[in-house]
């Protein structure tokens, strides 16, 4: 089962491929890459020692899913020889500078799989949905921005969703991203003097929106 | 008895229950903590009035509670919002009323959460 399971959920590709991948898969530990559905299931990440790739996996949750995956996912790790650095640390010595901020910030946004199923609030783990829209959409937004993406947080709807928030004392910008693909993804802008909403169009102009906002979030 | 209204003076507590809502960098309370769901927050947005209860009180309400904000009444209906008693037997709840669900009203909801936000003060001595 734990070879079966390897070659459903798993793939092996060149750095190149990996750079033209969607972002619907996950991020890959050097040459291997998780896919859904067992994606969704690993909200951690254990990293590779020399590259910043990574491959998604949690003990904790998986037991309780299935002892098989489990098995297949601790010889992957061995096979692999993975370092368990939090991501934070891997970035900052790597002294990535410009991309500091989206680092920060994708890794806030991982932090929100280890959050419970629900509690008092309501939904408290993000949707598969909310989750990679998020961080295809912050990724993106880095690429097309003027300024170095700004560091943000992010916190999960009542639904499942995402919103991501980037706050300063005179303005404030936020992504709101749904649970599911049925409704829209916006930014809402804010300062004191004028409040504005965008629905995110679909595709890569969406990513430029963001990122025009983020700049002007970013101005002054 | 209906529900009444409270004085303008009174101050009410918003417990902070999800840590995401305090932004990381700032330490100030996001626009999360006062966005209305549809079903749960059917009669408004819970506060608990300082008058009656105190903060420790208000925390041990909920399974996980990462802090408490307190608003002015005053402030809060600066904002063309209420807040009013909800249950003889629990006197020390209360609602703010009139704040859109997101699906009612995304930019509404949006404008009044953060105003809201930027209105609360965080009990630092209770945030874990």
């Amino acid at each position: 089962m734990g070879q079966t399971f390897l070659s459903a959920y798993t793939t092996t590709v060149s750095e190149a491929e990996y750079a033209e991948l969607t972002p619907n898969f996950f991020e890959s530990p050097g040459s291997h890459l998780v896919t859904e559905p067992a994606a969704s299931i690993l909200p951690s990440r254990y990293w590779t020692p020399q590259r910043d790739l990574v491959l998604a996996f949690a003990w904790s949750r998986v037991v309780s899913r299935s002892r098989e995956i489990e098995r297949s996912l601790a010889t992957l790790l061995e096979k692999l020889s993975l370092d368990p650095r939090p991501r934070e640390t891997a970035s900052a010595s790597e002294g990535i500078g410009r991309r500091e901020g989206l680092q920060v910030t994708l890794s806030r946004l991982r932090e929100l799989w280890n959050e419970p199923e629900s509690d008092d609030y309501g939904v408290a783990r993000p949707t598969s949905f909310a989750y990679d829209t998020a961080k295809w959409l912050l990724q993106q937004a880095a690429e097309v921005m003027e300024s170095p993406l700004p560091r943000g947080s992010a916190a999960v709807d009542y639904e499942g969703g995402i919103t991501v928030s980037w706050i300063k004392p005179d303005r404030q910008l936020h992504l709101l991203i749904p649970a599911s693909g049925q409704k829209q993804c916006s930014v809402y802008f804010y300062t004191a003097q004028s409040q504005s909403l965008q629905s995110l169009p679909p595709g890569p102009e969406a990513a430029r929106t963001l990122g025009h906002w983020l700049d002007r979030f970013c101005e002054g | 008895m209906g529900p009444i209204p409270l004085d303008d003076d009174e101050t009410v507590y918003r417990a902070i229950l999800r840590k995401q809502w305090i932004d990381p960098d700032s330490k100030t309370i996001k626009p999360d903590a006062f966005i209305r769901r549809p079903v749960k927050d059917d009669d408004g947005l819970s506060v608990f009035r300082s008058r009656l209860v105190r903060p420790e009180e208000v925390a041990n309400r909920f399974r996980q509670c990462y802090g408490l904000c307190e608003l002015e009444v005053r402030a809060i209906r600066k904002l063309g919002l209420d807040v009013l008693t909800t249950r003889e037997a629990d006197p020390a709840h209360a609602v703010i009323i009139g704040l859109p669900t997101r699906d009612e009203n995304l930019l509404q909801a949006m404008n009044l959460a953060v105003e809201l936000s930027k209105n609360a003060r965080l009990l630092p001595e209770l945030c874990t």
